[in-house]
């Protein structure tokens, strides 16, 4: 810690002015996928809320600039999208093996079927 | 008819027989061999993503180690690890177009352009340092655990992957 002692942030504060902040961004910017945009934006606040607040409690104490929590949070979106990018290959590879896994029982079935 | 007749035509229909035995033994095989070409191009025709490939693999993992100990030296002045920095970004090049050469890869491609990118995570960091001449521990420690879990959704993919003998 640099500065003097600072008192624990308060992370569910942060949290509910964050939701009010994606709700009236959602609401401005999207008419169709206004309701799908906030649970987006949810599920975003609720994955990055340990570092949420292990960064702003670093910023309080001093321990961490303005410009370095800000490039920290900025982290979070690239995050989001190599978890769904990892997401998204590995359900490939989940579709792959379930596909050959239906190949093998088609052989077995139809070469028992060959007298 | 004679003996030496009926003998004859006794061989004869039996191997009339065995040849007819012969013939539906091999139509047999070769209706095997069909169903199993067929299902073994059905197969490759449904292979939606890359298999598991060893090399891949350890790329991503010695990549990672190399890198977050690149980031470790970032205490120090940017100026005395520019040599450092350099050989990291060539592995990772390496690594990456090593990806990018695979069929069916595009998942771990896009994941290497995110890393990678000039706005990402790992060069934000590397310009912040270059910005500031060194960095703090708690921020160098804090990237660190991104870049961590940038290259371990990269490792868990590649691991994810069906492994076939050949890619291990």
């Amino acid at each position: 810690m640099r500065g003097h002692y600072m008192p624990d942030i308060d992370i569910n504060k942060i949290l509910e002015g964050a939701e009010q902040g994606i709700i009236h961004l959602a609401e401005t910017t999207f008419t169709t996928y206004k309701t799908q945009a906030i649970a987006d934006g949810k599920a975003f606040l609720t994955a990055a809320k340990a570092d949420l607040q292990k960064y702003t409690q670093q910023l309080a104490d001093g321990d961490i600039t303005l410009d370095e929590f800000k490039d920290l949070m900025q982290d979070e979106g690239d995050l989001a999208k190599m978890d769904a990018l990892k997401e998204a290959g590995l359900a490939h590879a989940a579709f792959d093996n379930f596909v050959n896994g239906i190949i093998g029982i088609v052989i077995t079935a139809a070469l028992s079927a060959i007298p | 008819m004679s003996n030496s007749s009926k003998t004859t035509l006794q061989s004869s229909t039996r191997f009339s027989h065995n040849g007819k035995q012969v013939r539906a033994v091999n139509a047999g095989i070769s209706r095997s061999y069909a169903i199993g070409l067929f299902c073994f191009f059905l197969a490759s025709a449904c292979s939606t993503i890359a298999t598991y490939d060893q090399v891949a693999y350890e790329h991503a993992t010695n990549a990672k180690v190399d890198t977050l100990a690149l980031m470790d030296k970032a205490t120090t002045p940017y100026g005395d690890r520019i040599k450092d920095i350099e050989a990291v970004q060539l592995e990772l090049a390496k690594a990456a177009e090593y990806d990018n050469g695979r069929p069916l890869n595009h998942y771990t491609i896009e994941l290497w352009n995110t890393l990678r990118g000039e706005n990402g995570i790992l060069n934000r960091f590397l310009m912040s340092w270059k910005k500031s001449g060194s960095l703090s521990s708690a921020f160098i420690n804090d990237k660190k655990a991104h870049v961590a879990r940038e290259f371990d959704d990269i490792i868990q993919l590649e691991s994810g992957k069906i492994k076939t003998p050949q890619g291990q």
